[in-house]
């Protein structure tokens, strides 16, 4: 009896004493998995003939699955699909049921199949996690935003020859506590070469894999978020009203607010790589983003290890931590996804 | 009385191997005909039917591009293809659901 009877054995009605029954099991779902295959059958003659069984068993016609290309099926057959309960006797209905069921799906059990699609679901996705590259680029780029965050203070907002300001994105650089303008063209040039790296990057691997992830979404979504960074200053500037809500001043005057943007950017990541993994290191690294936006970590140190930072130096370890979280995660998801590294195809 | 979980099966999605290509393809935005047949242990000849299948089904579909000088087949899932996934995994899963509940029947002897 198949697994439609709630039997353990799965395999397909094989024991069923119905003629009408066995043949329906044979022919369920093309008999993919029938024992013996037709005489003369070439692998890779493209239609799935290596598994298909000897043409005088297929018995429930169901389109587009082996039993297509059989003969007229053999008397009693029951000609439903293979779940056709509605015209069959009750008891041939039941092991069709079971049969066309267990049948098709290999002779295994809804348990044992749930497993496989597990399994290999699982296998898909380890074959298509390649995150290290996207936190060890933006660990770097922090890295290298360094000498902005040391510079001396700025002396306040540069105007134009018009009395107009010049470009600046508090988004991006800050709220003129550093050089504010440095800084917001280094992080509006690292952001937009880390999202079209990042989307380069998926790309090649998903080519070099055989699996390609959704990183298209990525690469939009990043470029509306450094959009809106730019554009939205210039909306507040419109409407002071908004200003309080579009540039909430304590997230964005120690400059790292960028680290926030690339925080919700691995947020997208870790959904469209459906990476657990991913997930828990973009919350840790977005908490540690707001962190660094919102207090001077150097007053830990200064308070848990008495280690005291000049003004220059103050702002490091708002930048350092979270390059350090991206760095060490990045290193360490580059060390499991080799691990893991799918066999690469041919090329 | 119930509907039993069995009638919900789609034939063509009920056979393992394309359960599997629907389960693959639904991870990746497309997933390569190499790939498919490495994971799924099939002969080319076999996948190519199988994608068939589920091609005439409009539950995926097949893009053929080229890396170079070699052709290489993409396939994608299509939205018709997610749901009739999601729906044999829930007959599936109440099939499992029955099976581990069964009856309590008294034991003889």
């Amino acid at each position: 009896m198949g697994y439609g009877a709630g039997s353990n054995d799965g395999n397909g009605g094989e024991e069923a004493p119905q003629p009408a029954a066995e043949a329906c099991n044979n022919g369920g779902n093309g008999g993919e998995d029938a024992p013996e295959p037709a005489a003369g059958d070439s692998d890779d003659g493209g239609n799935g003939s290596e598994e298909t069984p000897q043409p005088a068993a297929g018995a429930c016609s169901n389109g587009g699955n082996g039993s297509e290309e059989a003969p007229e099926p053999a008397a009693g057959v029951s000609n439903n699909r293979g779940n056709g309960s509605e015209e069959a006797p009750e008891a041939a209905a039941e092991a069709c049921n079971n049969g066309g069921g267990a049948g098709a799906a290999g002779s295994a059990g809804p348990g044992e199949l749930l497993g496989e699609v597990q399994a290999i679901r699982r296998k898909a996705r380890l074959a298509r996690h390649a995150y290290w590259f996207p936190l060890v680029l933006f660990g770097l780029l922090t890295c290298g935003s360094v000498p902005f965050y040391v510079l001396p203070m700025s002396s306040g907002v540069r105007t134009g020859p018009l009395g107009q300001p010049v470009f600046q994105s508090p988004y991006l650089g800050g709220f003129g506590i550093r050089s504010e303008e440095g800084t917001a063209y280094y992080w509006l040039g690292a952001m937009l070469l880390g999202i079209a790296a990042t989307s380069f990057w998926y790309r090649w691997r998903g080519n070099r894999v055989g699996l390609r992830t959704p990183a298209r979404g990525y690469l939009i979504t990043g470029l509306i978020i450094v959009a809106l960074a730019l554009l939205l200053p210039l909306a507040a500037l419109r409407g002071a009203g908004m200003l309080i809500i579009i540039m909430p001043g304590d997230l964005l005057a120690r400059g790292t607010f960028p680290f926030v943007l690339i925080g919700l950017g691995l947020c997208f990541l870790a959904w469209a790589e459906r990476s657990v993994g991913l997930t828990v290191i973009a919350v840790v690294y977005l908490a540690m983003a707001l962190l660094a936006s919102l207090y001077d970590i150097e007053n830990i140190f200064y308070n848990w290890f008495g280690w005291y930072l000049t003004t220059t130096e103050n702002a490091l370890p708002n930048v350092l931590l979270p390059a350090l979280v991206l760095l060490l995660s990045g290193a360490g998801a580059w060390v499991v996804q080799r691990r893991q590294r799918a066999p690469v195809l041919e090329n | 009385m119930a509907e039993f979980p069995t009638n919900g099966l789609d034939d063509v999605v009920h056979q393992r191997h394309r359960l599997g290509i629907l389960t693959i393809t639904a991870e990746a935005r497309q997933a390569e005909f190499g790939y498919l047949r490495e994971a799924l242990g099939l002969t080319a000849g076999n996948l190519s039917r199988h994608i068939s299948v589920l091609e005439e089904a409009g539950l995926v579909q097949v893009e053929k591009g080229y890396k170079g000088r070699r052709p290489r087949t993409w396939v994608r899932i299509t939205a018709r293809g997610r749901s009739a996934l999601a729906a044999e995994l829930d007959v599936l899963a109440r099939l499992v659901q029955q099976r581990s509940s069964p009856r309590q029947e008294p034991e003889s002897g």
